[in-house]
């Protein structure tokens, strides 16, 4: 399979006005994942051609007064975080250890460990350029902190998978690189229960929990604490005591290590071998959906990792397939936790959208995520993506 | 004017029948209280006013409605300042009625409520398990949180927290030929169907229920005023702030012309007059944390040449400030019978540039200019002072205010930061939206409302003509 990287807009316009087959890959050379109206069985197969906004990665726009900047949607993480720190500031989600694009990251819009602090990927696009998949190059938001001209089209984007359109170009919001920022990584087996340990630890600005299959290692944390020194440094020592009362071992780590300057791992995905789903319990709920959820993996095969995000209640479960690719059925864990909704111990009445999102996977899994959505949310999915000329695909690329 | 617009016969009766009696009416001098919303130069009057009591009562209501043809208003407090709730025509769908809050879980920090409650009210019934609903528009005790989502409202304190829209996390929402649907923010793989129907000011159906985001109430908040002898000096004081590291909560500017109308009034916090601008800057966090940030910021403003920074040293010298600003809007009725006021978001940087430039079109057109506003966000009111009464000031009050949209969009900014467009800004959208762009908001909207019949005029310009007005 041949994989596009265009060097202009101009190029990108061209490829997507004479290519048949329609998929982005914004960062390269991980490309993966095939419309499913196109590829020969349906079943995530390869797509003859691909593309790649990996060489559109220019600063357009940087406006470090204004707290934003505008870049092309190649450039990766590591390099955005180390141009917005030269002057100063920071971007919360360049401390994650993925280096994604970011056209990748808003396609994906993944959970970040900062978005209970400083907001989702969706606070963070103030405005972006879109390729419609008729070559239409149409221009959404303003470099701006509030806007409610319109329709609010860059949440609509955000988390899409390309399905309206590629991005090329976005201006995000910046934030004051935090006075002090330190990380320390926690082990230990109290940890198991995530929200009583989080109730007597000081205000963390991020939490990521995880846990290996069969839980033979005990579970780990990494928590970030940001702001003044004083407020800082009190937060430290408690956090430490709290961990030495406990028995868990705390390290801190190195900051250089994990914000600018990191280089990501390419990783070429070979859809069906592995996968990734997002479970969201809402807060409060998350210690009981995490047993939940353990409770169904220990039947499962394959050998996964669960993530947390406390603070806003969401589980990340990732696995490495045993079986081939185009395996055809949702794992059993999947299907019995959606048919429970995703939510343990609500009472009253609920107002929630179906909670399993499959970030990576397969035809069967991603149908399977689709028939959770209510039929009227279907229906206006596909009226609104026809509005944008857009891909009326249930999904599209992997965007590692 | 209305009555050349008859309601079809039999559909007052029809709705009588699906709402509680007395819900319904369509005499004129009662429809006269709703002629506007808080944007009392843009006016028009429904052929009637329906007020359902709960969302199987507006289901009913939107499909009759439907079923009739004929176009209808959503409608909360109307406190709205872009004309958006006001109908020319056609049948106004008021949720004030609709006024429950249904659940809060204190566990997941979220409510579920109806359009109708008060925005105030969510943190009325919060408070007991220590949350609160972040979002805080100045008309907090007045509007409705069914009105905020529809026109994604801002206020003070989102400069931190963020806008509504970051705040609403599923709604259901009654689709113009009386579908209900809910939607969330994309968590199941989905687009993010909720953050478009988050400010989309009516024109997509009517909002029936709303979960909201909670968030515990901070242990500590720290508030100060700066006072400065200069616009300029003080907008370049709040780009200072952030150059500290710091992220206040609020960071917001009051000018000499409002401190002067607030200080003759009940709500006078005792600034001197002479004060050409005054900054509110609060912080919160831990206890320690907020003194700490607002040192850092107390800092930052006298490097810019505050002349003096009044801490609030109580929790009522806190309100003291609050209210001085949150009342400035009500306060400038002593100077004139009416305020233009105005809405748009820039660069933040520009700021120290385009106030003196605001003034300047003020005095060119012989009007005058009251700003007070989210500074921090960039978020501008440059609000003019008239008398609609006076056809002349009218029409120089918008020709200013056009004036003024169009030098801030030329700054890299927008036609409207919070207040939404509603009928006001139409006119203004061929400014930061191509033609492609609104086709598509154009299909969008035709995607779910083929009949034209949801808040018809609102948000989108037609699709003929000049649109650079």
């Amino acid at each position: 399979m041949k994989t596009y990287r265009p060097e202009s807009e101009l190029d990108l316009r061209e490829w997507v006005e004479s290519s048949t087959d329609r998929l982005v890959d914004e960062r390269a050379p991980a490309v993966t994942g095939a419309p499913l109206d196109r590829s020969p069985t349906g079943l995530g197969t390869l797509p003859r051609s691909s593309v790649s906004t990996t060489h559109l990665s220019h600063v357009v726009d940087f406006r470090p007064r204004d707290l934003t900047i505008t870049v092309g949607a190649g450039m990766r993480m590591s390099a955005l975080a180390r141009i917005v720190d030269e002057e100063d500031l920071w971007f919360p989600f360049a401390e994650a250890p993925d280096d994604r694009s970011i056209g990748g990251w808003i396609a994906a819009a993944p959970v970040g460990e900062f978005d209970a602090s400083f907001g989702p990927v969706r606070r963070h696009v103030l405005a972006c350029t879109l390729l419609l998949w008729d070559g239409r190059s149409t221009s959404w938001g303003r470099p701006v902190m509030k806007n409610v001209a319109g329709y609010d089209v860059p949440k609509l984007i955000c988390g899409s998978r390309s399905r309206l359109g590629i991005v090329t170009a976005a201006t995000l919001r910046l934030w004051p690189r935090p006075r002090i920022l330190r990380r320390f990584e926690l082990t230990g087996e109290s940890l198991h229960d995530v929200q009583a340990a989080l109730s007597g630890m000081p205000r963390l600005e991020a939490v990521r929990w995880r846990v290996k299959a069969g839980m033979t290692e005990p579970p780990s944390m990494t928590v970030s604490i940001a702001g003044g020194p004083k407020s800082v440094s009190a937060r430290a020592e408690k956090l430490e005591a709290w961990a030495r009362d406990r028995g868990v071992d705390i390290r801190e780590q190195e900051r250089e290590a994990t914000s600018s300057g990191s280089v990501g791992v390419e990783r070429p995905v070979r859809p069906g071998t592995s996968a990734a789903y997002r479970v969201t319990f809402g807060r409060g709920y998350l210690s009981a959906g995490l047993k939940d959820v353990n409770r169904r993996l220990a039947r499962e095969l394959d050998p996964w990792t669960v993530e947390a995000y406390p603070a806003i209640g969401v589980v990340r479960v990732s696995t490495q397939r045993q079986e081939a690719a185009g395996q055809r059925h949702a794992p059993a864990w999947l299907t019995t936790l959606a048919e429970a909704g995703g939510r343990v111990g609500v009472a009253g009445p609920s107002l929630d959208a179906p909670s399993v999102r499959i970030e990576r996977g397969g035809h069967a899994e991603h149908e399977a995520a689709r028939r959770m959505r209510s039929i009227g949310a279907r229906e206006i999915e596909s009226r609104w993506l026809a509005a944008f000329g857009g891909l009326q695909v249930p999904w599209q690329a992997d965007y590692l | 004017m209305s009555s050349e617009r008859a309601l079809p016969a039999g559909l007052l009766s029809a709705l009588r029948a699906v709402v509680q009696p007395g819900a319904v009416f369509d005499e004129r001098d009662r429809l006269i209280a709703y002629e506007a919303d808080a944007l009392t130069t843009s006016r028009g009057l429904p052929d009637a006013a329906v007020f359902p009591a709960d969302r199987d009562e507006l289901i009913e209501v939107i499909r009759l409605l439907h079923e009739a043809r004929v176009p209808f208003v959503a409608r909360g407090a109307g406190t709205g300042l872009a004309g958006g709730a006001v109908a020319r025509g056609g049948v106004l769908v008021c949720t004030t009625r609709m006024h429950r809050i249904l659940e809060v879980d204190a566990a997941a920090q979220t409510a579920l409520v109806e359009p109708g409650v008060l925005t105030d009210a969510i943190n009325g019934a919060a408070e007991e398990y220590g949350l609160r609903y972040l979002p805080d528009p100045a008309s907090a005790a007045a509007c409705t949180i069914g009105g905020n989502v529809a026109m994604n409202a801002g206020g003070p304190h989102c400069l931190k927290h963020g806008v509504t829209s970051d705040h609403v996390a599923a709604l259901e929402v009654i689709l113009p030929d009386g579908t209900p649907l809910v939607v969330g923010r994309g968590a199941d793989g989905g687009l993010d169907l909720a953050g478009i129907f988050t400010g989309s000011e009516g024109t997509l159906g009517v909002i029936s229920r709303i979960r909201v985001n909670l968030a515990p109430v901070a242990a500590g908040v720290r508030t100060f005023l700066a006072l400065f002898d200069s616009v300029a000096d003080a907008g370049r004081a709040v780009g200072e702030i952030f150059d500290a590291g710091v992220v206040p909560v609020a960071l917001e500017l009051v000018d000499r012309e409002t401190i002067a109308v607030v200080e003759s009034s009940i709500f006078a916090a005792g600034l001197p007059l002479d004060t050409e601008a005054a900054l509110v800057v609060e912080c919160e966090g831990d206890p320690d944390e907020a003194v700490e940030d607002l040192e850092e910021a107390e800092k930052a403003v006298m490097n810019c040449g505050a002349r003096e920074v009044r801490h609030a040293h109580t929790d009522q010298e806190r309100l003291a400030i609050w209210q001085a600003r949150k009342k400035a809007y009500g306060a400038l009725g002593r100077l004139a019978p009416d305020v233009f006021v105005q809405d748009a978001a820039v660069p933040r940087s520009t700021l120290p540039d385009l106030l003196p430039r605001f003034m300047e079109i003020a005095r060119r057109h012989d009007l005058r200019i009251a700003n007070f506003f989210h500074a921090g966000d960039g978020n501008v009111h440059p609000n003019l002072l008239f008398d609609r009464r006076d056809p002349d000031q009218v029409t120089r009050v918008q020709d200013a205010g056009a004036e003024i949209m169009a030098l801030c969009v030329e700054a890299g900014g927008t036609i409207t930061g919070e207040h939404g467009v509603g009928a006001d800004k139409v006119r203004h959208m061929g400014l930061v939206f191509g033609s492609d762009e609104l086709e598509i908001m154009r299909a969008v909207r035709e995607a779910t409302d083929r009949l034209d019949l949801a808040n018809p005029g609102k948000l989108l310009p037609e699709a003929v003509g000049d649109l650079t007005g």
